[in-house]
């Protein structure tokens, strides 16, 4: 899955999901996700987790995203990373 | 309330938190503690005790003290703002709060701004991390006091939404809550043998009576959560053996997309019970693909409790319905000018229940309006069939519902209309896929503005999952000829 595949599928998630009236074109790299930006609140961030895991064979807890992820480029680059930690294949987690 | 339960049932486990097993025993023990701090400041009949507390044993403890005490419970969720608490702390006119350090500024600021009163009537628990611990330091210098509560007296303070305005104050007499437990323990069967999961804020109804009061007044299992989350939750099902699954239709919409990286094994649940809003039918369908377990409609209002639940064996007829009236309660189906429907018909719902409150206490108008010959008017719009089960087919209601929260989009507009920058403001809910709604601010703006300074505006005077996450602007509002704004044209439909 190339970088630009990943980040238009990455921006459809959130312009559906979250009801963003301002389209695709809009999810800039610097954009936030809370507040001043897209406006996501905690329970955004846990049905945009589950999203993201479904769409990308990937795991994340909340609090990876809600922690350290604050823009659309910075989410971007935590789905890369984590496909890029085992290719596209399901990431094991000793988590549960 | 507790003893009786308490005493059949001293050393079986009462709540399980943070890893440890509080006793019955221990729970009486705590209660009596909370009683007699309460008794040495004065609370009695009458008093209104507010409690900023999360979910867990200090809660529990408090609420019941409180009402061993005669005074009257105002649960507050712990993710209001300093406003907020004060509006509420204001009109409920209460003399003490109960909270934790991490909310005990807040609390103080607001009894101060509200009813004048310091930092002597907050009261700060610890949340006990094993049973040899207190919850509270002081030790009483009197046993605890004897039961003070009447029957008919009122037990608890809780704000509803009803059909429209403001949130109303409503009261709910002991003879109410251990009515509607007594039915909802009957119909759903609870027993000391289940393990019941607290994950909806007991500062709500539904957390409040279907999981807390319900779990230890069944002499079951309490497992509270402070803050939702779904791959905890799943460890928490699987690692207790959780019987009874309480929550609202994100929370199962949430399991029921999660990927796990092992099996896991949900099946000690034998309940999953979805309250708060409806529970769309594919959320459910999917649930039950994902678990095998049919998650369970139950149907309630603030000023009633619990109404009805759905417990068909057929996933199919659970899917639609809210299910039948609990044993004692009557439900009808109303016209607009409040004549009974037949089955089949549409028409608002109206409950006649011994659980319910009778009025909205100081609000003549309202209470006359909501409350009407024996039955409360719910706003909901259904229909009844012939075998009695109720379907909910809207709400006359414009309260958003934000993932099991009723929110209140005049409160919202009230403060928004503040800035500087606006000059009108609606907000409106916008349907998601889960079951619930975002919530969106429409405004035509006074000088330009951006979404970040009206998002940033809300943020800290209101709780958080209040704040608009969508803010539209438009140069005049949608109104038909009376000059009432169409808030319905505004909940789909794209800025212009």
């Amino acid at each position: 899955m190339t970088s630009d595949i990943v980040k238009e599928r990455l921006k459809k998630i959130l312009v559906d999901q979250l009801s963003y009236p301002l389209g695709m074109a809009h999810v800039r790299e610097d954009i936030p996700l809370y507040g001043k930006g897209l406006g996501l609140d905690s329970l955004d961030v846990v049905s945009l987790v589950v999203r993201l895991e479904n769409e990308f064979d990937i795991f994340f807890e909340a609090e990876e995203v809600s922690a350290s992820v604050e823009t659309f480029g910075s989410l971007f680059r935590a789905v890369q990373q984590k496909l890029g930690q085992n290719g596209t294949a399901m990431q094991r987690k000793e988590d549960d | 309330m507790l003893e009786t339960t308490a005493q059949k049932f001293l050393d079986h486990p009462a709540i399980i938190e943070h890893g440890h097993v509080f006793s019955y025993r221990w729970l009486v023990g705590a209660v009596h503690a909370v009683t007699a701090l309460l008794g040495e400041t004065g609370v009695g009949l009458g008093t209104r005790v507010a409690l900023v507390l999360p979910n867990g044993a200090a809660f529990v403890s408090s609420f019941f003290a409180v009402t061993h005490m005669g005074g009257i419970v105002l649960p507050l969720n712990p993710s209001l703002q300093e406003p907020e608490i004060a509006s509420v702390l204001g009109d409920a006119k209460v003399s003490l709060v109960l909270t934790v350090p991490e909310m005990r500024d807040r609390c103080v600021g607001a009894l101060r701004s509200s009813v004048g009163l310091g930092e002597d009537s907050v009261i700060l628990l610890k949340e006990p991390r094993h049973p040899s611990e207190a919850l509270e330091e002081r030790i009483p210098a009197k046993p605890w006091p004897p039961e003070r509560a009447v029957p008919h007296g009122p037990a608890v303070y809780l704000y509803s939404s009803g059909s429209t305005g403001r949130p109303k104050r409503i009261e709910r007499s002991h003879f109410n809550l251990l009515y509607e437990t007594d039915r909802l323990i009957a119909a759903l069967r609870l027993s000391p043998s289940d393990r019941v999961l607290g994950a909806v804020a007991f500062s709500h109804t539904n957390g409040l009576m279907r999981s807390m009061i319900a779990s230890v007044l069944s002499g079951a299992t309490l497992i509270p959560v402070r803050h939702f989350e779904r791959r905890s939750v799943g460890r928490i099902i699987q690692e207790h053996a959780v019987t009874v699954f309480v929550g609202v239709p994100f929370m199962f919409a949430m399991q029921a997309e999660t990927r796990w990286t092992r099996p896991v094994d949900f099946s000690s649940l034998r309940l999953c019970i979805s309250s708060s809003a409806p529970l769309p039918p594919e959320i459910s369908r999917r649930f039950y693909e994902r678990y095998g377990i049919h998650v369970r409609q139950l149907y309630g209002t603030t000023e009633t409790g619990t109404i009805s639940v759905n417990l068909s064996p057929s996933l199919e007829d659970s899917l639609h319905s809210v299910g039948t009236p609990l044993e004692g309660i009557d439900v009808e189906i109303f016209s607009e000018d409040r004549h009974m429907l037949a089955p089949g018909e549409v028409g608002e719902i109206g409950i006649s229940s011994p659980a319910a409150a009778k009025e909205y206490p100081g609000l003549l108008r309202e209470s006359k309006a909501a409350f009407c010959n024996g039955y409360f008017f719910t706003g909901d719009i259904g229909r009844r069939d012939d075998t009695g089960r109720i379907y909910l087919i809207g709400r006359k209601s414009l309260f958003i519902n934000r993932g099991g929260y009723k929110v209140n989009p005049y409160e919202v507009e009230e403060l928004i209309q503040k800035h500087p920058k606006v000059r009108e403001v609606v907000v409106v809910g916008v349907d998601t896929e889960y079951g619930d709604q975002k919530i969106k601010a429409v405004i035509v703006p006074s000088k330009p503005c951006e979404e970040r300074e009206i998002i940033e505006f809300c943020r800290g005077k209101i709780a958080d999952f209040k704040v608009p996450s969508i803010v539209e602007f438009r140069t005049q509002l949608p109104k038909a000829s009376t000059g009432k704004i169409l808030r319905r044209a505004l909940q789909t439909s794209a800025p212009g």
